[in-house]
């Protein structure tokens, strides 16, 4: 077993290498390993069995690799949406130069996210969850000769930092009070650890006030952001607090409900007008995953994780289709390729990528048999539960989240018109190639995206395996009619005025005051700024100090060395004209006396005779008088 | 093999003396020299290692010490005071075996750097191999006395080897380097001679460390703890503890007393700064945890806060300075100051993890700055200038180059994997789980923020975007690495990554003695 799992991770790692390192160009063999690993993660399902190894890092330290279903799904999971994004990116990156560099990165990342979630422990997670992290700074960063691209994965990578340090806090004070960061050994969190923990989460999930980085990240190659940025590492922030949720302390938890659906309707909002394609995409991951959050928060973390499963395929699916259209727009057009206001009328020309977008759509707005519905439902019912079983200021919780399913259904149906629809006469006519490595990977998904796979009741609000895939005791969703019809109601309405808005488009350009609401909204928000000015605060702050350690810190130092330097001058001075000078003036006055009276001694003997006549008298002058 | 440590510490010493008699001319022979030498260091403190044993655990210092070789050196009868007596006491324990590793390491990379070296070589090498043995003397010495004689000795050819082969301000830097660690070193003369007085061994005043560390002080030692003597009302105990930090504190350096660093840095030519980073300042914690908080242990409990203060300072001041420099040799010498920052706060812990952690960390930096240093010298033997502005878009230039900065730069920011994040780890464990205060260590966390800010920065704008030279003539010189350079990375690389992968490494060696000597806090 233990073998076996070294493989599972050691794979797609290593095909990826041994690709690099041989300069292949046809990518055959990172996505055979992958294509091996996945197979192999499929077997470990069928024939299941609780896995944990024990190890000592470093002394008094132990770290643990833990597999129950719950992870060995998530891992299938990753592993599969990497394998298809694996093929896809064969395609999409025939023509780039870096695309063995690529693939070794994108291999890094998807062993890296395996490892993470195999981890039985907090320590072990930060670790890996470090690691994903960085492959993501390099993945973004990937055509790192082009503007903005390393500010963009910089950016990323340092937000995602923040979070971490908050994570980093959060786990070794979990240390100093229980002694352990093994799961299996945790019992209830206190509130600080717990709260850090919670920021840590909302950084690699991408939710307020972390979310902005994510948006960055659409810099990255587009295929990457199907894995990473929408169905994997994203969801790192959720596993761990689904893994946590039963230790959580409660108040944190309550938190998570509001913070999740504050930012499921903050991304549904920033959606709403945005042009760029991948952007759009990019904000409604942030609002879905602010769904999941809100799914912890409320106490159904098991409907979290089936929201997690659907959203993984049906998001990949959007973002592989985006790929797609990227792809075929960059032959088309000279403009840029992912804005939205170039596209139009595609429906004719991608014949694959059409249907399987639109089914991907529909799962992510939540139509009736489609996966996201199932989910999604389920999620907004539990949240009226919990806020029909707790205060009314709780309310705003199931309101703010079907308040999201409104603004999700018009933000898609408007993507969706203005990509395939309306008819766009500057587009050459000519038909655009569909790779067949495009259509498999599409295909898969889309169906992937269907109900069946998840609940065969296409009105059913549970995973089928649901029970056994987390032992948790979730209270029962029942019921929910009521919200459910509210909820599809709201779609209609939504889809409605985007279709409505489509044609009166020029209506929000010419009125002042939506304009500045738009853009406010396309910009999403204050967050940029609210970085800038970090940013702004800390290099500036950082200046000042610069500043002070010159012309203070140094300068005390310097002012020491010039205050000994002049002293010694002083003394200098003093010793050559005090001191040597006393001597100098005693030598002086010798000599000089002694010239004086040696002239004496050269006069005639009268002189001489009188000189010491005189000097006898006033000798006995001054015994008489004295 | 008897009188290993000797071996180690004299090698160096003697093949200096050896280098006075070959021929100045015979340049290639002196660097040949000098690298088969710190090879042969290398070889044998591995031997050490190998024979150290790792499963002694000490119960009191005396016992603590392996290899150990005592003679007696100067002795003096001084009537009826009784006898001076210093002695040529060497040994290692845990704390110091990986320091001794490291040295050899760090040594033995500045040696194959300094292979461009092409003025006065003779002179160079000689003042290069006086500084080895004073370096390895530093780590080896038990007596008070010799320990002393090799931290000051480090001095003189520091001085030298900056003021003569450096930069354009070579003069002032070397002078200030010399005169403001030379200041902290009288600190600790005054409480060399304050423990000579009162400690005493077999019936005669000493300068053994170990009987310090011990505590067998003389009935009227003025150090004695029990007797609370006191200094101009202060504690002299105390005292004795406060000026072994400003010595210390120096040359680790911690700021404020951290202005030296960035020029001597700037100014040392390559090999130089990375002997500087990679070992100098890791003398200065190594005799902070040894010196200070071994024989004070008691002062240190009540000035832990004090200490972490210290070493929070430093991490966030050292990291706020290194994002506003211009200079890629000033931000890796401010980064240095911030993970020297780290180090304090781990030993201000004073426990077991945090000591660990303290020890890991400076063999960590002791890899990564060594290797940061060599970066910037890639850049700087290419053109002759560091400034950030000049640069950009290099790693398209120069794709093995941009490989090596990738690992040192994200080693260096404690990414996970590699050995600069086992370091912080530990020592953030420590101290959250010390008495220092929790906002205290909150603000250590966020220090792991701001490393990440400033190299990232730094990454971004010299070697990612378009590439751009500032000036035409360095064109055709900004090719990749050479084979040398390559020779000098790959094993400080794969160090770098070996332990932060398995940092059993060195924790096995040092978890007796750092088990034993936190066991007196408790």
């Amino acid at each position: 077993m233990g073998w076996l799992l070294i493989l599972l991770v050691g794979l797609p790692c290593l095909g990826s290498v041994i690709n690099y390192a041989s300069k292949a160009g046809n990518q055959l063999l990172p996505c055979l390993a992958v294509f091996l690993s996945c197979v192999l993660s499929f077997m470990f399902l069928l024939d299941f069995e609780i896995y944990h190894l024990d190890l000592e890092w470093f002394p008094g330290i132990r770290l643990k690799v833990f597999m129950d279903k719950t992870t060995l799904l998530l891992i299938s999971l990753v592993l599969f949406i990497s394998l298809l994004v694996h093929v896809f990116s064969v395609a999409y990156l025939e023509t780039d130069l870096g695309k063995n560099r690529y693939f070794a990165k994108l291999g890094f990342f998807t062993a890296a996210m395996v490892c993470l979630l195999l981890c039985g422990d907090l320590l072990s997670l930060f670790l890996f969850w470090e690691l994903v992290g960085f492959s993501s700074y390099l993945l973004i960063g990937f055509w790192y000769t082009k503007d903005k691209v390393p500010y963009s994965a910089r950016l990323a990578f340092m937000v995602n930092r923040v979070a971490d340090a908050c994570l980093l806090a959060g786990v070794i004070l979990v240390w100093t009070d229980q002694g352990t960061f093994l799961f299996s050994d945790l019992s209830s969190i206190e509130l600080l650890p717990s709260f850090l923990i919670c920021l840590g989460a909302f950084g690699k999930s991408a939710q307020l006030p972390f979310s902005g980085w994510l948006i960055r990240a659409m810099a990255g190659p587009t295929p990457v952001s199907a894995l990473i940025h929408a169905a994997t590492m994203v969801t790192a922030g959720v596993y761990l607090l689904v893994r946590l949720s039963l230790v959580l302390d409660p108040v944190a938890l309550q938190f998570l409900a509001y913070a999740g659906s504050t930012t499921a309707l903050y991304g549904g909002i920033c959606a709403l007008f945005q042009y760029d394609i991948k952007k759009v995409l990019a904000y409604s991951t942030i609002s879905q995953l602010g769904y999941m959050m809100m799914g912890v928060g409320v106490g159904v973390a098991s409907t979290s994780l089936f929201h997690l499963l659907t959203h993984g395929f049906f998001k990949a699916g959007l973002f592989l289709g985006a790929a797609a259209i990227i792809h075929s727009m960059h032959e088309l057009t000279e403009g840029d390729s992912q804005d939205m206001r170039n596209m139009g009328g595609l429906r004719r020309k991608l014949h694959w990528v059409f249907p399987t977008f639109i089914v991907c759509g529909a799962a992510l707005v939540g139509l009736p048999f489609f996966s996201g519905f199932l989910s999604k439902e389920a999620l907004i019912i539990a949240s009226w539960q919990w806020a029909s079983a707790a205060s009314s200021i709780s309310m705003i919780v199931p309101v703010l989240s079907i308040l999201t399913v409104l603004l999700t259904a018009f933000y898609v149906m408007r993507m969706v018109v203005l990509t395939f629809f309306r008819e766009k006469m500057s587009l050459p006519t000519l038909p655009t190639v569909e790779p067949t490595l495009f259509k498999i990977p599409l295909a898969i998904l889309a169906i992937g995206s269907l109900w069946f796979w998840y609940n065969p009741n296409p009105f059913g609000h549970r995973l089928w395996f649901q029970d056994d895939l987390f032992p948790m005791v979730d209270y029962q969703i029942h019921g929910g009619f009521g919200i459910t019809l509210i909820s599809l109601s709201s779609v209609f309405v939504g889809g409605l005025f985007a279709y409505a808005g489509i044609s009166r488009s020029h209506f929000f350009d010419q009125n002042a005051a939506w304009y500045k609401m738009i853009s406010f909204s396309r910009e999403g928000m204050f967050i940029d700024n609210l970085y800038r000015a970090f940013g702004g605060f800390i290099h500036g702050f950082a200046g000042i100090l610069l500043f002070i350690d010159r012309n203070v810190v140094d300068w005390i130092v310097n002012a020491a060395g010039i205050f000994l330097v002049v002293f010694s001058k002083v003394a200098a001075l003093v010793d050559r004209f005090f001191v040597d000078g006393l001597v100098k003036f005693l030598g002086w006055l010798a000599t000089s006396v002694g010239t004086r009276l040696a002239g004496l001694s050269s006069r005639d003997g009268q002189v001489q005779f009188a000189w010491l006549l005189l000097g006898i008298i006033a000798i006995f002058l001054f015994f008489v008088l004295s | 093999m008897t009188n290993l440590l000797s071996y180690i510490f004299l090698i160096p010493l003697l093949v200096a003396f050896v280098m006075l008699v070959i021929p100045k001319e015979r340049k290639m022979l002196f660097k040949q020299i000098a690298v088969v030498t710190m090879l042969i260091e290398l070889i044998l403190a591995v031997f050490v290692c190998f024979n150290f044993d790792k499963e002694l655990q000490p119960q009191s210092w005396s016992d603590a010490f392996q290899f150990v070789e005592r003679a007696d050196w100067i002795t003096m009868s001084l009537g009826s005071i009784g006898q001076f007596r210093i002695s040529y006491f060497l040994g290692v324990d845990g704390i110091s075996l990986p320091l001794l590793v490291l040295s050899t390491i760090v040594l033995l990379i500045g040696a194959l750097s300094s292979w461009g070296i092409q003025d006065k070589v003779k002179g160079y090498f000689i003042l290069y191999l006086i500084l080895a043995s004073s370096i390895i003397g530093c780590f080896l010495a038990l007596d008070f006395f010799l320990f002393y004689l090799c931290f000051e000795f480090m001095l003189l050819p520091m001085f030298f080897l900056i003021g003569i082969w450096g930069g354009k301000r070579r003069s002032y830097a070397s002078m200030k380097f010399f005169l403001y660690t030379l200041l902290g070193s009288l600190f600790i003369l005054v409480v060399m001679i304050g423990l000579y007085i009162s400690v005493e061994e077999e019936g005669t005043r000493s300068f053994s460390m170990v009987a310090m560390l011990d505590g067998q002080y003389a009935a009227d030692g003025i150090l004695l703890p029990s007797a609370k003597n006191e200094i101009f009302g202060f504690s002299a105990r105390a005292v004795a503890f406060v000026f072994l930090l400003i010595g210390f504190g120096i040359k680790l350096p911690t700021v404020p007393l951290h202005t030296w660093l960035p020029d001597a840095h700037v100014e040392a030519p390559t090999p130089i700064s990375v002997v500087l980073a990679g070992l100098l300042l890791k003398v200065g914690s190594y005799g902070l945890l040894r010196v200070a908080v071994g024989i004070f242990p008691d002062v240190a409990s009540s000035m832990s806060t004090m200490i972490a203060l210290f070493g929070v300072l430093s991490i966030l001041y050292g990291g706020l300075n290194a994002l506003a420099q211009n200079d890629l040799k000033k931000v890796v010498a401010y980064s240095s100051v911030s993970h020297m920052g780290f180090v304090l706060v781990g030993i201000a812990a004073l426990s077991s993890v945090g000591f660990s952690g303290s020890l890991f960390h400076m063999i960590s930096h002791g890899l990564i700055s060594p290797a940061l240093f060599l970066l910037v010298g890639v850049i700087y033997d290419r053109t002759g200038n560091r400034e950030i502005e000049n640069f950009s878009g290099l790693a398209s230039k120069m794709p093995v180059f941009a490989f090596f900065m990738g690992i040192f730069f994200f080693a260096g920011l404690g990414l996970p994997g590699f050995s600069g994040f086992v370091g912080e780890l530990m020592i953030l464990m420590g101290s959250f789980d010390s008495t220092i205060p929790l906002s205290v260590s909150l603000l250590a966390v966020s220090g792991i923020i701001l490393s990440a800010a400033y190299l990232l920065w730094t990454a971004q704008r010299v070697f990612f975007g378009r590439y751009f030279v500032r000036r035409a003539e360095w064109e055709p010189k900004m090719t990749d690495l050479s084979l040398m350079e390559k020779v000098m990375f790959i094993p400080l690389a794969f160090l770098v990554i070996i332990l932060g992968v398995y940092p059993r490494l060195v924790l096995d060696y040092s978890e007796a003695t750092l088990t034993f000597f936190a066991s007196q806090f408790r």
